[in-house]
């Protein structure tokens, strides 16, 4: 196997004795408009019977795709396996599963080898009973009859923790929460006692507690029923949590700059597709990370105990190997300078701490409708009296799991939806009284970055015209040319080429894009912003950047933040004060007896249950629901993991 | 003469291709780069343009559709009883130099087609010609088959004369043979010096005269001073071809002359496609039928899109009491029935082209695409650049014409190929049915009514309709395919 560049990567697995499953040197590659993509480019693994592997990586590095080349679930037209061998050992004897008929496969997927998805919602079909998708799966499987096939249906469903199967199993899909599919979806994999399951993200759709409860549950199945488990993710955490061994994927883009020769010509390295870099036993690799990569994917990721002032970069340790430097990724102090970075500081701007915006009772409720006239029937009470003051230049932090109303709330402040009482002040003036006319003038000052970078930018517009849009329709700048002159500035500060300004949206990747929306959101000088999980759906090294975009630009202008985010570590990173929401739904199951009986009459909406500066907040929760949320952050620790382990078990 | 005439075919379709893939579209970027827009497709829209161009069969008729539509806006100039170019030099009177009379009514007939009769009046366009202008007597429209058979070839005119001088003699034996019949009744011998009677005398003298009038012409023509141009195709919907021997309708692919009985009728040529009832020449009709047809199609779906994807864009994007209360009235306004409407209109008044087409956008063309409009304008609205815009202030025009129209203009693109079919056979279908155009106007389904009344004995005319039309609709609907299957996002695949 050829290696790019000058490294010898450690710990690339040896194939010795035969395992369950072994993939040697696989190549998969794509056929797209634009030329070949290569998905996966040598990606040599062993999964051992009754161990579990973990898949580590950044989108576009592979790992789904070595997935679906194992299924041969790859259509011809989009692409097909170039190279390379699958080689498994179900039965005894190996077979070559890159190589058999399609027509064969039927006998492995599901059978021998079963797969659970990351969407829970999709991969049910919806007009189908969930008990007789999966007594389907197993009449396919198994020569069992419909009763049998049902009774065995009901005993999983009980397996995979799902109370009142019986009745579970007349339900239709959109009756289940998403944890809750998740288990039906696994329950449907073990229908035929598969020796390998395959989790191609399981739990990234899954709110903290939902998914530490899948993975409490893929793990107890994994242990009762001595299966290989093939775990894809791209989150550390999860991966410390569950797995005894992880492969480092990269896609290979990433490594150009390790790669590039000091002629400055791109080296082979680059023209690589996505590749392992890294493997070893997971204790290995959180302890002692050999290549830069892994390091980076480390350290990038904030944890709680993280104290460095900015995030370091996957690329600032490709830089430090470059120059022949060592960084200790799991070091909390870890700091790094990087062009760009702030040289003031936001707590010396005029009227820090000063109250911006002041929530009073605020309600969003919004109709249920019926009937031809649609009348309102009943109100989905999203935020249901929430009272909030956001200092000037302070970051607030707004987390919940999902439906507790921490978007509509953020929504509300900025008056795109209404709220039904309350008021929101701004510089002592109620945003509620005024009409859509009043607020034009306002909305300058208050914007939003939203989650999903590949849907906040219209598709049809350039990049100069999203940035000089804002700043023609508020006046700012003389003429098209000093908005054009700002727009190049901004594209600057957010990292960006002037030149890409012509550019359209799908032309970047992600993260750029994310950048865009940040640029945009500066275009029109705003003193407050609303981070509506802004960096949730990027990858982590994309998001360290991000956030200290984000960081940097407070300093630099004294920028106001809410911050909604469901990710915890992070929250806890960027925030002066966390605020915790929930609803009386959500929470109900928290409480026994009577105390259930008053929280479930009460039915109140999304509200605030705690609200500390959070370095009090996680020494010191008080709230049952903030303590069960706080439990369920992945620690990214094996040690630590396993010490909690040993702990719940004794 | 065959080979020229193919060969002006396809240089005129090579004109029109490069008018309709060439010069329109840079003139129109080179107008909108006027007008102030930077006029440059987005790499999305090139993409998709990509992939059309790649569905071959759907880019070949996409080709050939558009170039024979623009062709056809064309069509007085190669297809027309009219000649393009018909002059005469009169023979100078005493003192007075001679004089040229010009006209040029092909391209008249074109201009009156787009300007308001007056407008090409005073254009000094006129479209008729009057007979004494161009060296014939009368103040009819000079017959322009003949005046183009003498141009070509003026021992036509001696032939013409001396046919008369021939009948004449036969006239008179046919005379002299009838009144000795009659004198055999009467065991009397008919006595052929006797003179003839005087209406016969009369009748011959003016037959002369016409003769000779024709040997005068004859030397003008031979001096070069009649010059004439025919179209291409020297026959239109609106000239009836009376002249022809026998009954109209006549059938196609009769390549002999018939000579008639009648003198003045010289030998003529049955045209090469046949007639139909009234006469006119099928070509031709099918032809201008197309235009006609076409034109209604997409003067219907343009207006009709205008109205629902407005109308649908308003539902989709502010909702609520607006959208429930639209939605009730599309639903009643839906069932009104379409076809009885018309025939009730019909009965009262005769119905024009705009007419007919503000009837049906009203009716029917506009309701379709709300649905889509609405539904795409619902998911739109709920994207985060639209919320992006509306929290920078963005108001509701623009957030509706610049951020949301261009998004989801995906379902009238994919639409409108199929509305233009079904306008296309509602025309023809009312026009079948005799509720459609006036009667002047060229109309595949009067055709295809004339043929289906008379199947057994003039199937040309269900024949050349029905080919016309199935292969119009056929490359409309290949159209709308390749363009579904190039805005559609995915690539088709399969799991297996």
């Amino acid at each position: 196997m050829s290696q790019p560049g000058t490294f010898i990567h450690p710990g690339v697995p040896r194939i010795d004795g035969e395992p369950l499953l072994s993939i040697d040197d696989l190549q998969t590659y794509f056929h797209t408009d634009e030329g070949e993509v290569k998905a996966v480019d040598g990606v040599t693994l062993a999964v051992e019977e009754g161990k579990t592997l973990g898949i580590v990586g950044e989108s576009g590095s592979g790992k789904s795709v070595t997935a679906f080349s194992i299924m041969r679930l790859i259509p011809e037209e989009q692409g097909r396996i170039v190279g390379g061998h699958i080689t498994w050992r179900g039965k005894g004897e190996a077979v070559g599963l890159e190589s058999i008929p399609i027509e064969q496969m039927p006998r492995y997927r599901g059978a021998e080898i079963a797969m659970i998805f990351q969407e829970p919602m999709t991969s049910l079909n919806p007009v189908f009973k969930c008990g007789w998708q999966i007594a389907e799966a197993i009449t396919q499987h198994t020569d069992a009859g419909w009763d049998e096939a049902r009774r065995r249906a009901i005993e999983l469903l009980t397996e995979v923790g799902i109370d009142k199967p019986e009745k579970r199993m007349n339900q239709y899909p959109h009756e289940l929460s998403g944890g809750m599919k998740q288990r039906v979806m696994i329950a449907m994999a073990l229908a035929c006692d598969p020796r390998l399951l395959i989790c191609d993200e399981p739990t990234t759709a899954l709110d903290v507690t939902i998914q530490q409860q899948i993975l409490d549950l893929i793990g107890k199945l994994q242990r009762e029923r001595n299966m290989a488990v093939l775990f894809i993710t791209h989150d550390l955490g999860v991966v410390a949590e569950i797995t005894d061994f992880v492969v480092v994927m990269c896609p290979g883009e990433t490594l150009r700059l390790l790669d590039s020769g000091d002629d400055g010509k791109d080296s082979a390295g680059f023209d690589r597709g996505g590749h392992i870099v890294e493997f070893g036993s997971v204790t290995d690799i959180f302890n002692n990370p050999q290549h830069p990569y892994t390091k980076g994917l480390i350290a990038c990721r904030p944890t709680l105990k993280t104290c460095s002032k900015r995030l370091p970069t996957i690329s600032d340790f490709i830089q430090a190997e470059k120059q022949g430097m060592t960084l200790d990724p799991t070091d909390p102090y870890l700091e790094i300078d990087y062009p760009g970075r702030a040289t003031v500081s936001r707590e010396e701007m005029r009227g820090f701490g000063e109250p911006l915006i002041e929530l009073k009772g605020i309600r969003t409720w919004f109709p249920i409708q019926s009937g031809i006239w649609q009348r309102a029937i009943d109100w989905d009470r999203a935020v249901d009296d929430v009272d909030l003051t956001i200092p000037r230049g302070r970051t607030v932090g707004l987390v919940g799991e999902s439906g507790c109303g921490k978007t509509t709330l953020g929504r509300t402040i900025l008056q795109l939806v209404r709220p039904r009482e309350g008021q929101v002040f701004f510089e002592g003036r109620d945003l509620t009284t005024l009409s859509r006319k009043e607020l034009r003038p306002l909305r300058r000052r208050l914007q939003i970055i939203f989650q999903d970078p590949y849907s906040s930018l219209n598709p049809r517009l350039t990049v100069e015209d999203t940035l000089v849009e804002p700043m023609t329709l508020h006046g700012l700048y003389e003429n098209t040319q000093g908005r054009r002159d700002r727009a190049v500035w901004l594209m600057e500060r957010v990292g960006l080429k002037a030149d890409h300004l012509y550019r359209y949206p799908h032309e970047f990747s992600g993260g750029q894009r994310q950048r865009i929306c940040i640029a945009r959101t500066l275009a029109s000088e705003p003193e407050f912003i609303v981070c509506d999980e802004s960096v949730s759906a990027l990858d982590v090294s994309i998001q360290a950047e991000v956030i200290n975009l984000l960081l940097d630009l407070q300093d630099e202008m004294g920028l106001t933040y809410l911050f909604i985010t469901h990710d915890l570590s992070v929250v806890k990173y960027v925030s002066d004060v966390v605020v915790v929401m929930s609803s009386s739904r959500v929470m109900a199951d928290l409480y026994e007896g009577e105390e259930r009986e008053r929280i479930v009459q009460e039915a109140r909406g999304g509200h605030i249950v705690e609200m500390k500066p959070p370095d009090e907040l996680y020494r010191n929760p008080e709230h049952p629901y903030t303590r069960k949320l706080l439990a369920a952050i992945p620690a990214g620790d094996p040690q630590q993991i396993r010490r909690r382990r040993k702990a719940a078990e004794a | 003469m065959i080979l020229f005439k193919l060969l002006l075919v396809v240089l005129i379709c090579l004109a029109g291709w490069w008018l309709t893939h060439r010069a329109v579209p840079w003139t129109a970027v080179k107008l909108g780069r006027l007008a102030g827009f930077r006029m440059k497709m987005t790499p999305l829209t090139v993409r998709r343009v990509r992939r059309f161009q790649q569905i071959r069969r759907g880019y070949w008729c996409f080709v050939i559709l558009t170039t024979a539509f623009v062709l056809s806006l064309f069509l007085e100039f190669y297809v027309n009883h009219r000649p393009l170019y018909i002059a005469f030099e009169a023979p100078a009177a005493e003192g007075e130099d001679t004089r040229t009379h010009r006209q040029f009514p092909a391209i008249a007939s074109w201009f009156r087609l787009w300007l308001p009769e007056a407008a090409s009046e005073r254009l000094g366009l006129s479209a008729d010609t009057r007979s004494e202008d161009f060296g014939l007597k009368g103040d009819s429209s000079v017959p322009y088959h003949d005046y183009s058979r003498w141009a070509r070839d003026p021992e036509e005119l001696e032939k013409d004369a001396a046919s008369i001088e021939e009948w004449i003699e036969e006239d008179k034996e046919r005379f002299h043979a009838m009144m000795e019949e009659f004198a055999a009744q009467q065991d009397e011998v008919h006595d052929r010096s006797e003179p003839l009677p005087d209406d016969k005398i009369a009748e011959y003298e003016e037959k002369r005269a016409e003769a000779a009038f024709l040997r005068e012409l004859k030397t003008h023509f031979e001096a070069g001073r009649a010059r004439i141009l025919m179209p291409l195709w020297p026959y239109s919907h609106q000239q009836q071809l009376l002249h022809l021997p026998g009954q109209p309708p006549h059938k196609p692919f009769v390549r002999d002359t018939v000579s008639t009985d009648d003198p003045t009728a010289s030998p003529t040529r049955i045209p090469f496609f046949g007639t139909d009832f009234e006469g006119n020449e099928i070509l031709a009709q099918i032809l201008y039928g197309f235009r006609i047809s076409f034109a209604f199609a997409m003067s219907v779906a343009f207006i009709g899109y205008l109205i629902g994807v407005s109308i649908g864009a308003m539902m989709g994007y502010f909702g609520g009491w607006f959208d429930i209360i639209v939605q009730r009235i599309i639903e009643v306004w839906g069932s009104i029935p379409f076809l009885f409407v018309i025939i009730i209109i019909a009965s009262i008044m005769q119905p024009s082209f705009w007419l007919l087409a503000i009837l049906l956008v009203c009716l029917q063309a506009w309701i379709g695409i709300t649905f889509f409009m609405r539904g795409e304008f619902y998911r739109e609205k709920a994207r985060d650049y639209v919320q992006a815009a509306s929290a920078i202030g963005v108001g509701d025009p623009k957030i509706i014409g610049r951020h949301i129209l261009p998004n989801a203009l995906v379902p009238v693109v994919t639409y409108l190929p199929f509305s233009i079919v079904a306008y296309i056979n509602t025309l023809v279908a009312l026009d079948y049915l005799g509720f459609g155009l006036p009667p002047e106007s060229p109309s595949w389904g009067r055709l295809l009514r004339q043929g289906a009344e008379n199947i057994i004995n003039h199937p040309h005319l269900v024949g050349f309709a029905v080919v016309a039309m199935a292969a119009t609709l056929f490359c409309v609907v290949l159209i709308g395919e390749a363009v579904r299957e190039a805005f559609d996002p995915r690539k088709y695949s399969r799991l297996r």
